[in-house]
């Protein structure tokens, strides 16, 4: 959650002056004069939803409510998304993690890989985003592995399935850093 | 964090500040047309394309207009041209963004090899519960691959403020 609050906090500093809204639109635009560079208030709503949702799925899940939790967050996956950009694709990203995660919870392995499928597409790069996708993949895989008792043979896929996307979520988590590191080397 | 938080938020409240500035510009009284000719038009998306801005706008200049209206603290001689507020609230937005943006970079780059790490490290402790037998070759590449990243975090960053064990001794997962 800090980390999700940092991305939005980040991400509306940059928006403050960065966005160019969508031509055509009927947006209420804020022209910055000095940078010609308008505000998109469509984004800066669409993080303060963000971080209103996963506020609200965290105080949820606190209470044990995965499901509240879950249907907290669905409120920003399933809104009007503004138009795309990468740090939107990265919140969305990261919430169909956390979806995921909660439906994997709950027993729901089928909607859990369908979140995590909808989340790759929005990290189709080397990114934390996409390896964090994978490492939940790989959670996902192992628990509906241990849930298969009664069908070994199923089991045995969902195991296979898991260490694939363990490996995956290293080898992509281990390029990030390296990238990450570099740029702080002198 | 705190440097972060007050970075951020004199970004937005210079933020808006220059925007309610633009607001008051886009629909301003009948004579103010006439007052300062290059004043920017009101910008709605829907209408017709915004007008260029000023050419003081642009830079740290001033618009000719604007050295000759005395109203928005113009060139008066011997002394130094007074900018326009909203250039001066624009110049100052630029220059705290570019701030915030370093400041950021700067704090932000073990925050994410922490959470990076925590990620291999969550994966791994998976990969390895899950070989057995003559997987275990996979285990322990993957062991391997996070050994080397912790050494590469603590190097660069100590140790992560999410808690995650950046020691490459550590046994675990």
């Amino acid at each position: 959650m800090k980390h999700l609050l940092l991305l939005i906090l980040f991400f509306t500093g940059i928006s403050g002056c960065d966005i160019a809204s969508s031509p055509g639109q009927n947006e209420v635009t804020c022209s910055c004069e000095g940078s010609s560079r308008p505000v998109d208030p469509a984004l800066l709503s669409f993080l303060s939803k963000a971080r209103a949702a996963h506020r609200q799925a965290d105080a949820l899940e606190g209470q044990k409510d995965r499901a509240g939790a879950l249907a907290a967050l669905n409120t920003l996956v399933s809104g009007p998304i503004p138009s795309k950009r990468s740090e939107i694709d990265e919140v969305l990203a990261d919430t169909r993690a956390r979806m995921a995660e909660l439906q994997s919870t709950l027993g729901q392995w089928d909607a859990a890989e369908k979140e995590i499928e909808r989340g790759l597409q929005h990290a189709p790069d080397t990114s934390y985003f996409r390896g964090h996708l994978f490492e939940v993949r790989a959670v996902v895989e192992e628990q509906r592995a241990a849930s298969l008792t009664a069908d070994p043979t199923a089991a045995a896929a969902a195991r296979v399935r898991a260490i694939e996307a363990a490996e995956q979520a290293i080898k992509i988590q281990d390029q990030v850093l390296r990238k990450t590191l570099e740029k702080e080397a002198p | 964090m705190s440097r972060i938080s007050r970075s951020f938020l004199l970004f937005v409240l210079l933020t808006s500040a220059a925007c309610s500035s633009q607001r008051n510009m886009a629909s301003p009284p009948a004579s103010a047309s006439t007052e300062s000719p290059s004043a920017v038009s009101p910008s709605k998306s829907d209408s017709a394309p915004t007008s260029a801005p000023p050419s003081g706008a642009t830079g740290m200049g001033l618009a000719p207009s604007e050295k000759e209206n005395p109203s928005t603290g113009g060139a008066i001689s011997g002394q130094l041209p007074v900018l326009p507020r909203e250039v001066q609230i624009a110049n100052a937005t630029l220059l705290l963004e570019h701030e915030f943006l370093q400041l950021q970079a700067s704090l932000s780059t073990c925050e994410n090899a922490c959470r990076v790490l925590a990620s291999m490290e969550r994966a791994t402790r998976v990969l390895c519960s899950l070989t057995q037998g003559e997987e275990r070759v996979r285990c322990e590449d993957a062991r391997k691959r996070l050994k080397e990243a912790r050494s590469r975090v603590r190097d660069a960053c100590k140790e992560c403020s999410n808690g995650v064990n950046t020691d490459p001794e550590n046994p675990e997962p």
